[in-house]
């Protein structure tokens, strides 16, 4: 039975005639239209990737491309055996379900991702559009992962069964939530612990932000020229002394901790103590001698000493050395893991102050000083770390500083905070504000409201969904982890990883976009971006890159991609830091759908040529001549 | 419109910076007076007209990335400014100078602020449309638009319009106050800024020596302008030039004819002319229709000269921005409503065609605050002379035989209401668009496809629903629909010819309104604002012209039945 007899058949079915007709493609064509008009107003309002989330990558979308797909696959089936009048027609659709093809091939199987370069850094790992949960239980050397596309509905457990049996047992993840701020809360506890949290807003033209302060584990923020910090008693101006509440069991706590540190570290000579921030756990110690020729690598962090001090001072927000007769040993640390780098203070004598009260990518750095060093040994007992209980004491001079004071004996939610401004380490102003009250500070014309007086706190780290804002990116997602029913949930936004604990063992979990590691690596040997003369506005952005760390450097630039094993790499963007080495946004791709893609192109475009002319005038005359 | 506006911004910044430099001198003319706004009008063009514009208009400045005579910097400036090149009645040249050297300068009421809602908010009288620099340093627009660089800087996207004309009235105040002083003349005609020591103390060079000596002759009655000027134009002749601009210098007699002669707007006149000429049958009949094709090479010729020059002096395509593309459709509806005349011989078609055409062009001419017709350089990812050459001159030539069809279709529009028998008209009518929408459909196609070709070749994907692509996509399968249902029997004579204007509707979106509506996507380059309200009342009376030719065709045809 010959395909004209198949054909002929089909003809006859009514639903076939109808798949295969203009009748149908008119509607499809018209409400293809309407549907990506729609998406393009949508990426004109909100971003290209929710429009595409919303539209092009929605699941009734592909099955609407599918009727359209088999509509122009009958069209050309229902008229075979093709007479010689309609072979443009047949060559044209024929084309079009190539190219058609071509795209769902490098929809379904194609790569595209982001590979950001530092200049003098080299790296392999190219960032997906899909998203995914990572992770590793102690001990094991692989990773698992596990991917899925991203939604802009959010899920609860029923709907994450797919995550959940790749999962194994050991954990479970809970909750998705396509838009969402996880943040660090307080709330009052049930329990008496003597710590007290605020929330404060600070409003000016430019900006508008609340943030919270606790005794607890965040004392002390620095934002923009202030730092911020929340301290327990009264303060009095007058004798320009404190009357800070000197025992409290926060501070004989942190007291006992620091005490446990420094005996950890077992020889004579100086350490820097690397913990988990987490857990507070000891990870590695390492000799500062060692440290500072040679960087240590823990966890993926590269970590090195940017400066060693004897006696820090922190003068115009920055660490300096100060009077040699003092001795305050800091060191300042260099934390990479990427392309990000984070700076992190150590103080010998002030061992709970970091930067990063949360961890610099999951780490705390303590620096221990050598048992028989000069100034370290006696500056450990009781009365001297009492003395020096307030750790940024020494950077009221020259600093801006902005104290929240809680009168003590009040233990009222709504009672007035006492709000103390220094100005270059100058009293400037004090006053007592409520909740809902402001205060004008002396920089930039800022307000600074309070937000709610927490006694009792506890912290708590909660997922916010928050609103899509218009014409800016999409927020990241969020997920929920469970381990078992009892323990606490666990919060991951995009780009978060964590330790989490199961039984006892520690896995190291992360979510955020799926990664690629590249079978090469890029080393980016010069970026450099050239401007019309006199102008900032840029000619062209180049890059000159080197494969494996041999062979010929070659320049990547805009219209210049460069192929490598069946990857090509684009010049996509650039990032110039004010300090600090230009960054290159290379577009990584492979696409095993570009040859059909052409081809039908090629196909299309022939059919298009053949059918305007056997329908033109001269061709017609010709075959009458005929 | 918007680039411009960018780099003003640019300009305006680097000038606040360098402020310390000039402040040492206090600009270059020394002896400002206060004067009302009357007086200080008269003033400035009494001094302009003596101002000889001829020495001095062919000295090179740099600006925005290239190097143009002194003639396109004044015109362009006092455009921004002004919104308009001659309304003071004197040569943009003049304006200019006489701005730098009238003692009344500040007084003359020349920012055209365009958003009577901000004259309110800044202290005036909403019908205040021209202010003077005095006026705009006593207002708030500093104030007002200090949290705007703020939010610009952090989401560009996010200002309203409302905001960017504050922006824009702050540029005009910035850019006025550097050309009373002497500092925007002064910086573009040294090229020792070219090496980007920005902010830097200035060097005292020659130029800028010989560039005061001139315009200290042009405020004393008893010096030789001619002399002064060939001085400077020596001087600055010398100046070191990157390598990369030198090609400008022999451009410059092209340029400043370019700008004389307009040859765009003499094109519009005559495409107009003969299209009402010969569609009058009267003047048909008496002539001939061979002299309709023998005149119409004058403002064809007319036309390619003028692309032939902004292709000249840029060394790309002139289809940059929407200004060029407009320019260059307008040619291909007169080269292809002049294919159907060849083929078909229908006059009546080619004298609307070229009456559209000649309105577009017009109409091109006409709004350069809106559609910038500047020839500066474009951005990094444009600089492919060989894709610009094809795709996107491939897609804008189809966008011209889909305005053909529209034409067709409109003319069957009022044909309902002219004549009661249409069949036969319809019939060889509908036709002609049914041909136009195929060569349009293709070039289209083929566009698209290019500039997947591109897309893959310099981005990384062929097709990624950018917006500019969706829509070009959305314009073709318009077309392909009416295509198709045609061959379903749905579409008769008069519909098909009716549909054409309804289907033009998306290539205007795909065109215009990505880029000055939409304002999203890759193809950034393009972005701009303005002419919304053209834009509107094409729309609004297109679909009245619709609405009224379907009542008339569907009454007609139930008369008949």
């Amino acid at each position: 039975m010959g395909l004209a007899n198949v054909v002929s058949r089909l003809n006859k079915n009514k639903f076939f005639r109808f798949i295969s007709s203009v009748r149908l493609a008119v509607p499809t064509m018209l409400i293809l239209c309407v549907l990506v008009g729609w998406g393009t107003i949508l990426e004109s309002l909100y971003n290209a990737e929710y429009a595409s989330l919303r539209v092009y990558k929605s699941w009734w979308f592909s099955i609407f491309m599918l009727i359209l797909w088999l509509n122009i696959f009958c069209a050309p089936l229902a008229r075979y055996p093709f007479k010689k009048h309609q072979i443009g027609f047949v060559v044209t659709h024929i084309g079009l379900l190539i190219l058609l093809a071509g795209g769902l091939v490098t929809n379904r199987l194609g790569i595209d991702g982001q590979l950001q370069v530092m200049e003098g850094t080299s790296n392999s790992s190219v960032m997906l559009s899909r998203l995914m949960v990572g992770y590793q239980t102690e001990g094991s050397p692989s990773i698992q992962k596990i991917v899925f596309d991203r939604s802009i509905n959010s899920k609860d457990s029923s709907n994450l069964d797919f995550i959940n049996k790749e999962l194994g047992a050991w954990f479970k993840v809970n909750q998705y939530l396509p838009f969402a701020k996880v943040e660090k809360n307080y709330e009052s506890s049930p329990v008496t612990s003597d710590e007290t949290s605020i929330s404060f807003i600070m409003k000016s033209q430019f900006f508008n932000v609340t943030e919270w302060l606790s005794t607890q584990d965040e004392p002390e923020k620095q934002m923009g020229p202030a730092t911020l910090r929340i301290v327990k008693g009264e303060y009095v101006a007058a004798n320009n002394s404190r009357k800070t509440e000197k025992k409290t069991n926060k501070k004989s706590e942190k007291k006992e901790s620091l005490k446990k540190r420094t005996t950890s570290a077992v020889s004579g000579a100086e350490m820097v103590q690397i913990l988990d921030a987490q857990t507070e756990k000891e990870i590695q110690t390492v000799p500062l001698a060692k440290l500072l020729n040679t960087p240590v690598v823990v966890n993926g962090v590269t970590i090195t000493v940017s400066k060693k001090l004897n006696n820090a001072i922190v003068a115009a927000n920055k660490l300096a050395e100060g009077d040699p007769s003092g001795s305050n040993p800091a060191l300042e640390f260099e934390l990479k893991k990427g392309g990000e780098t984070k700076r992190e203070v150590s103080y010998v004598k002030h061992a709970t102050f970091s930067l990063h009260p949360q961890g610099a990518f999951g780490l705390r750095l303590q620096y221990l000083g050598g048992s028989g060093g000069s100034a370290i040994g006696p500056a450990m007992s009781e009365e001297n770390i009492q003395e020096n209980s307030e750790p940024m004491a020494m950077q009221r001079p020259g600093g801006n500083v902005i104290e929240f004071h809680i009168p003590s004996g009040n233990q009222n939610n709504n009672q007035k905070v006492q709000v103390v401004l220094f100005k270059n380490g100058e009293f400037v102003q004090e006053a007592f504000v409520g909740p809902g009250e402001s205060v004008q500070t002396p920089w930039m014309g800022m307000q600074l409201f309070i937000g709610s007086v927490i006694h009792n706190s506890q912290s708590a780290v909660v997922a916010r969904p928050v609103a899509l804002e218009k014409k800016s990116n999409l927020p990241p997602s969020a997920l929920e982890l469970n381990v078992d029913a009892a323990s606490p949930s666990l919060w991951l936004s995009e780009g978060d990883e964590k330790e989490i604990m199961v039984g006892n063992k520690r896995i190291h979990v992360f979510y955020g976009r799926e990664n690629l590691t590249l079978p090469f690596e890029i080393a980016l040997k010069k970026f450099s971006k050239i401007d019309y003369p006199g102008t900032e506005t840029p000619m062209s952005y180049e890059s000159l890159v080197q494969i494996n760390g041999h062979g010929p450097v070659t320049k990547i630039s805009m219209n210049e991609p460069l192929k490598v094993e069946g990857y090509t790499i684009y010049q996509a963007s650039y990032s110039l830091q004010p300090n600090g080495p230009p960054v290159s946004v290379f577009s990584v791709n492979k696409d095993p759908g570009r040859f059909w893609k052409y081809l039908g192109s090629i196909i299309l475009a022939i059919g298009v040529i053949l059918y305007t002319l056997m329908k033109s005038r001269l061709y017609r005359k010709e075959k009458r001549g005929v | 419109m918007k680039n411009l506006m960018k780099l003003t911004l640019v300009l305006a910044l680097e000038i606040f910076f360098t402020a310390a430099v000039y402040a040492q001198h206090e600009g270059m003319n020394p002896k400002v007076e206060s004067a009302t706004p009357e007086k200080a009008m008269m003033d400035l063009k009494i001094q302009g007209e003596q101002i000889q514009k001829d020495p001095i208009r062919s000295l090179m400045v740099h600006q925005n990335g290239r190097l143009k005579p002194f003639d396109t910097f004044a015109q362009e400036s006092i455009l921004f400014l002004n919104g308009s090149y001659k309304r003071t009645g004197l040569h943009p040249v003049q304006t200019y100078l006489a701005l730098m050297t009238s003692s009344t300068a500040p007084y003359v009421e020349l920012v055209e602020v365009r958003d009577p809602e901000l004259r309110v908010q800044m202290g005036f009288m909403k019908s205040k449309r021209f202010m003077s620099l005095a006026d705009l340093e006593s207002s708030n627009i500093s104030s007002l638009t200090e949290p705007l660089f703020k939010k610009q800087e952090e989401n560009s996207k996010s200002l309203t319009s409302a905001e960017k004309t504050v922006l824009e009235t702050f540029n005009q105040a910035m850019l006025l106050q550097a050309v009373i002083r002497g500092d925007h003349l002064a910086r573009a005609a040294d090229f020792s800024f070219l090496k980007g020591t920005h902010g830097e103390e200035m060097a005292a060079s020659e130029v800028q020596a010989a560039l005061r000596e001139y315009i200290q002759c042009l405020m004393s009655s008893e010096c030789s302008q001619g002399i002064k000027a060939e001085a400077l134009l020596a001087v600055s002749g010398k100046q070191e030039t990157p390598d990369m601009f030198k090609h400008y210098f022999e451009k410059t007699k092209a340029e400043i004819f370019y700008n004389d002669f307009r040859p765009f707007f003499w094109a519009s006149l005559f495409y107009i002319l003969l299209g009402v000429l010969f569609s009058l049958s009267f003047i048909r009949n008496k002539i001939g229709t061979k002299w309709l094709s023998l005149l119409l090479v004058l403002p064809l010729s007319l036309h390619i000269l003028g692309l032939g020059l902004r292709v000249y002096i840029t060394q790309f395509a002139p289809v940059t921005n929407m200004y060029g593309t407009m320019i260059w459709v307008s040619l291909g509806v007169t080269v292809f409503s002049t294919l159907l005349f060849i083929l078909y011989k229908n006059a009546y078609v080619l004298c609307a065609a070229l009456i559209c055409s000649g309105l577009i062009l017009m109409l091109t001419e006409q709004i350069p605050m809106i559609l910038s017709p500047d020839l500066d350089p474009i951005v990094a990812v444009l600089r492919s002379n060989f894709w610009l050459s094809t795709h996107v001159t491939t897609i804008t030539i189809s966008y011209a035989a889909f305005t053909v069809a529209a034409v067709l279709g409109n003319i069957a529009l009022f044909r309902v209401w002219i004549h009661k028998e249409n069949d036969a008209f319809f019939k060889e009518y509908s036709h002609y668009a049914y041909r136009m929408i195929q060569l349009g459909c293709f070039l289209l196609t083929v566009g698209i496809i290019l500039g997947g070709v591109w897309a893959d070749y310099s981005w990384g994907r062929f097709w990624g629903w950018d917006p500019k692509e969706t829509w070009a996509l959305i314009a073709d399968v318009g077309f392909l629909a009416i295509l198709h249902a045609r061959i379903a029997g749905w579409l008769k004579p008069f519909t098909l010819l009716a549909f054409s204007p309804v289907a033009y509707l998306l290539v205007i979106m795909a065109w215009y309104g990505v880029n000055f509506i939409l304002a999203a996507g890759l193809h950034s380059y393009g972005f701009s604002s303005g002419g919304a309200l053209v834009v509107a009342i094409y729309v609004v009376v297109q679909a009245v012209v619709l609405a009224l030719g379907f009542w008339r065709y569907f009454s007609l045809k139930k008369v008949a039945a």
